[in-house]
């Protein structure tokens, strides 16, 4: 696999994207074939595996009792986190998380958090004392770009899938459930690439390479703003971020029928 | 049929001559790698069903630039193994007057022949022969270095067909690295030959099976 991205390359898919076609035969206003299959780890309280294209995403979500931060007494932990292991890709490597992974994790973590997903009142047990603490692993098993989409699709399923543990006298029991998690909304995210003039959704592999700058943007079932991150070196003007949130706004909504 | 062959798989118990991917061992020959089982009256060899580009001294690879020196370009061929285009081995003499980073900045490619490969693998590849040349305009894709036989097809005849019957100028590179230029319609359909050409490269009659799927969409554009 060549490691350096050539200029004809750039200058080809930017020449497609400016007559509206993609290498993929996509339009610009269209995801890849998204897949996601709930319920496969046995071993952690929810999961599941989604599929964009050739990019793949599987997110456990494991639960343990522990004590709630002290300004936010009667409140669950939320606490995410992305690994983007060597299986992926030949550019990852094993080891501490690397920026990419620590924005993944971070642009995932925020969407889910701020569009007050879940209802974090209700996994408090004896308040200042004993909350859940919800983790959200993030596995990247293979990339093929937009880890954005596929892993905030991939957390939420894995969050509506989730079953609580039981608790007694202040102790999980993970052999019986108690139903699901308290989940109040299902933000999603839609990932926008800029390359030249053009912006089109879902970018691949070869586009996320070459592209000049990307824009992620989460929307509540409601339609609201509630994660953004722009990413690269490149900028957008004003008018196109209104254009591209307008865009995901309408996208989002279609991703969701998907849950 | 060629026979399937898995790492350290006893091959032939004969003394006979070795190509690649096979290795002897207490007068027994067993194969090295995954691949296919190519075995003649006097000689045996494994062809790879994947792998990386291992360069040879006779070979055409497309190369992008990744760095560049006072005197010499390094140049990423897709292989586990350095490569190097000496300023010398530039089409014309630039006799120092000119630098080498505004003749071919990072990210220009090239097609280039190899020129040698030594003893510890450093690869050094030259523009002076016939076909290596600058590439311009286009678009790069990936295949598997061991598919590109099959790509080129006995006597051409794989290759030929592409050219003629998709419209496009195609380069294949050893490597696995192809250089398709034309207009967009056309290249889309060369591409998608291309991947079938990977995907389907263990079945007979694929030459003419693309030739016809050629002519097929072509009359569709």
């Amino acid at each position: 696999m060549l490691g350096v991205i050539a200029d004809i390359k750039k200058d080809y898919i930017k020449k497609l994207l400016e007559e509206g076609k993609r290498l993929d035969g996509r339009g610009l206003d269209d995801y890849r074939p998204i897949e996601i299959k709930k319920d496969l780890y046995a071993t952690a309280e929810g999961s599941a595996l989604v599929s964009l294209g050739s990019t793949q995403v599987a997110v456990g979500v494991k639960m343990i009792l522990g004590e709630p931060y002290s300004d936010m007494p009667n409140r669950g932990v939320l606490t995410t986190s992305a690994e983007l292991g060597p299986l992926a890709s030949p550019t990852f490597e094993s080891g501490p998380p690397r920026p990419p992974a620590i924005e993944l994790a971070r642009v995932v973590d925020r969407g889910i958090r701020e569009s007050g997903s879940i209802d974090t009142e209700k996994l408090c047990i004896v308040e200042g004392e004993q909350v859940w603490i919800v983790f959200l692993d993030i596995h990247v098993l293979d990339y093929d770009g937009n880890l954005f989409d596929a892993s905030t699709l991939a957390c939420i399923s894995a969050l509506l899938d989730a079953k609580m543990p039981k608790v007694e006298d202040g102790k999980a029991i993970y052999g019986e459930r108690s139903g699901s998690l308290p989940i109040v909304d299902t933000p999603i995210s839609t990932t926008y690439a800029k390359l030249g003039s053009a912006i089109a959704v879902d970018p691949h592999l070869e586009e996320e390479q070459v592209l000049d700058a990307r824009l992620t943007i989460t929307t509540t079932k409601k339609g609201e703003i509630c994660a953004m991150q722009k990413g690269e070196g490149g900028a957008f003007t004003a008018e196109e971020v209104l254009n591209t949130i307008d865009r995901g706004i309408e996208k989002a909504k279609e991703l969701r029928k998907l849950l | 049929m060629r026979r399937l062959v898995i790492p350290g798989e006893l091959v032939s118990k004969e003394n006979k001559k070795m190509g690649t991917g096979v290795a002897r061992k207490d007068g027994e020959i067993h194969s090295n790698q995954l691949g296919l089982l190519d075995e003649k009256e006097n000689f045996v060899r494994v062809i790879p069903l994947s792998g990386g580009y291992n360069p040879k001294e006779i070979d055409f690879v497309i190369g992008v630039v990744s760095y560049v020196h006072n005197t010499f370009w390094k140049l990423d061929i897709a292989s586990p193994y350095k490569s190097i285009l000496p300023g010398g081995e530039f089409f014309r003499d630039l006799r120092g007057k000119e630098r080498l980073r505004d003749i071919l900045p990072i990210g220009s490619a090239v097609y280039v022949k190899i020129k040698e490969v030594t003893k510890s693998k450093g690869v050094f590849t030259t523009l002076k022969w016939r076909g290596a040349t600058v590439l311009k305009g286009g678009f790069l894709i990936e295949i598997s270095p061991s598919k590109v036989p099959r790509l080129i097809g006995k006597k051409d005849s794989m290759i030929d067909i592409l050219r003629s019957e998709s419209g496009c100028e195609i380069l294949v590179g050893q490597n696995g690295v192809i250089w398709i230029n034309g207009p967009v319609e056309n290249m889309d359909l060369a591409i998608e030959a291309i991947r079938y050409i990977e995907a389907n490269s263990h079945k007979r009659g694929l030459t003419d099976y693309v030739k016809n799927m050629l002519i097929e969409k072509r009359k569709n554009l």
